[in-house]
This record gives structure tokens, sequence and C-alpha cells, in this order.
């Protein structure tokens, strides 16, 4: 992830591709407005996001994690 | 199966003291189906002591390795080259894993990451009932195939005793009372009569009592004494 | 994961769970604006300065 300013968070979200990814998708085609903060992974299925993948995303620096399905 | 639970984070790193260099070592059997001490909760574990040492101002490497069986000497053997480069080892297998562990490296530590708690019978995903008590001494026979070594408070060879209310044990409300279980197994097969024998004491001898126990089978052991 | 995450340190606030469908659009933009506000009063991850000191 680029660095860029402290004060800015910096969030992953792990999205289901039917789900949440879908919503964000609908989110952007009808413009709405959203904090710039998050990193979106589209994954087949929120079940599919491991406990370890969370950690390791915190251990690499991200400040929030979503999972959203 | 042999069941374990992890020990709470600040427990583990107490164990671990001002180690700079860990090697977590995970086990492939009864402790990965129990989700104790598998591949993954290996790098869990590798991942939340990596975070919390850092955080905590004295960061430690942390590897991950996984074997087949921790208690089988062929299982273990391969990890020996990596081990002189750590600091300590921490094992997620049961208390014989890590026992086999220290036997076969003793120039390594491995400390215990797990508490091994019981046998038991997983009898839904996630919660598990002690089942068994390795007593050496099976009298399942006897007792329509529920044991109250394993499963009646007081160990009771001819029960069900007073505290038995409502089919629940005095001790918990949540314990089933085993001897009422065994009872109506009796009914159900119509051998009630069975229970009215009296059960004399059981030889503990072969169980705890009589010191730690050991098999030796002649039959498959790879050099005889003649 | 959220206990883990107190018991590492970080706090367990930093993760959540949402439930969306795919017509959701205004709740997901809502889901990221609460998280994101939530997570600037935590402050950044405190394994990221760490990282930066060494």
């Amino acid at each position: 992830m680029a660095e860029k300013s402290v004060s800015e968070p910096r969030i992953l979200a792990f999205c289901c591709r039917y789900c949440a990814y879908a919503a964000a998708d609908l989110a952007g085609a009808m413009r709405l407005r959203y904090a710039p903060s998050i990193r979106i992974v589209e994954v087949p299925c929120s079940g599919r996001v491991e406990v370890g993948e969370m950690l390791h995303a915190f251990e690499r620096g991200v400040d929030g994690l979503m999972v959203a399905g | 199966m042999i069941v374990g639970e992890q020990k709470p984070l600040e427990e583990i790193m107490g164990l671990l003291g001002d180690a700079r260099k860990v090697l977590i070592v995970g086990c492939g059997t009864c402790v990965t189906v129990c989700f104790a001490g598998g591949e993954k909760e290996v790098g869990i574990l590798a991942s939340a002591l990596r975070m919390k040492s850092k955080l905590e101002g004295h960061s430690m490497e942390v590897d991950e390795v996984t074997v087949q069986r921790q208690c089988e000497w062929e299982y273990i053997d391969p990890l020996q080259p990596q081990l002189k480069e750590y600091d300590v080892v921490l094992s997620l297998a049961c208390g014989i894993g890590v026992q086999a562990m220290n036997e076969r490296f003793p120039d390594a530590l491995t400390l215990p990451g797990l508490n091994t708690t019981s046998l038991s019978l997983p009898v839904e995903q996630g919660v598990w009932e002690e089942r068994c008590q390795a007593c050496g001494d099976c009298i399942l026979g006897l007792t329509f195939g529920i044991c109250p070594i394993a499963r009646c408070s007081k160990q009771l060879l001819n029960g069900p005793c007073g505290g038995s209310q409502n089919g629940v044990c005095e001790v918990d409300p949540d314990i089933p009372c085993a001897w009422q279980l065994i009872w109506e197994r009796a009914v159900a097969f119509g051998q009630v009569e069975r229970l009215l024998e009296i059960q004399p004491p059981k030889n503990w001898s072969v169980s705890r009592d009589g010191g730690p126990r050991k098999i030796v089978r002649e039959d498959l052991r790879l050099t005889h004494v003649e | 994961m959220a206990d883990l995450l107190d018991q590492i340190g970080l706090g367990g606030e930093r993760v959540r769970m949402v439930n969306l469908s795919s017509a959701m659009a205004v709740q997901f933009a809502e889901a990221v604006e609460a998280m994101t506000e939530t997570v600037r009063e935590l402050g950044p991850n405190p394994l990221r300065d760490a990282q930066h000191t060494e």
C-alpha cells in the first residue's frame, strides 16, 4: 500500500463477490461518496477469509479491517 | 480424540520470556481436528506473537512448521537440522508431543503452547465432551456403553447416587447423570437385572494408581532379547 | 478475532463484520464511513510506527 498522509486510515475490506462487492459496485454506479480509506479485496465468499489472513493484514500495518458479505 | 486448548496469549508470552527467535511446531493429528494446534492455529499464534512482541518492544522472530504427528520419531526427526537456529521451541501438540520433542532433541527446549485437556468426543461442532479417562480396565461392557468413570462425577461403579436429580448431576445441572443414562439404556435393552449385580472395587492398579503405564508388545518390537 | 486483537494489544474494534446484500450500496457506503470514523478515533495501527522506528 502506498504511504499517504499519516492521518488517513487504511482499511482493508474483504468483500463477498455476490453481496458486498456487488454492493460496492452499485455504490460506484450510483456515484455515492464514501471515505477513500477503503481497499477492497474480492473473495468468492466471506467464509473464505481466514483468521490468519486477517492477522497478516494487521501485521502489514492496516489500521482496520472489514469482512463484508 | 486427544483434545487440547491453547493457553492464553499472555501465558505463552510469559513462557517465552526474552527469546528472540522462536519456532512454533504444530501437530497434524488430534490437535488439528480439535482446532487447537494444527497448521492454521500455528499461523495465527505466530502472527499474534510477532505483533504482540513488537508492540511490547522486544520484537520476536517467529517461524512456523507443522508435522503430521509430533508423537512419533519418524515425523519429528526431519526438524533436527533447523532447531539450533532457535532460542526456544513452542509446541502446539498435546503433552505427548511436547515431551517427544524434548526427549528427541535434548539440546532444544520445547515449551507447551496448549493445555491438553481430555479424551473427548466432538458431540457437535465446537463442543467436546469427555468420554474416556484411559483407566486401563474398560467397563463399558457392564454399563451399556456409557462410561461412569469418565462421566459420573464420583466415578461410581454402582450408581446412581442420591445427587442424581431429574437426570442431572448435583455437581452441575449441565452434567447429565451418567448412571441415569446407563439405567435408561438398560431399560431400553430390557436388561435392568444386570444392574442389580453389585460391582466390586475396580482394579485401579492398571490406571494411574500403578504409576506411569507402559505397554510392551514383543511381537511388534524390532529387536528381541532372546 | 476481536478478542484476539485485544489480547495482542491492537484493539478489537479494528475489525468488523458487515452483512450486506448486493442491493445495499447505501449501507455499504455508510459502513465504510462508520469504520473509517472508528479507526480514525483509534489512531493508526501501532505496528506501523514500530516498523518505521526499526
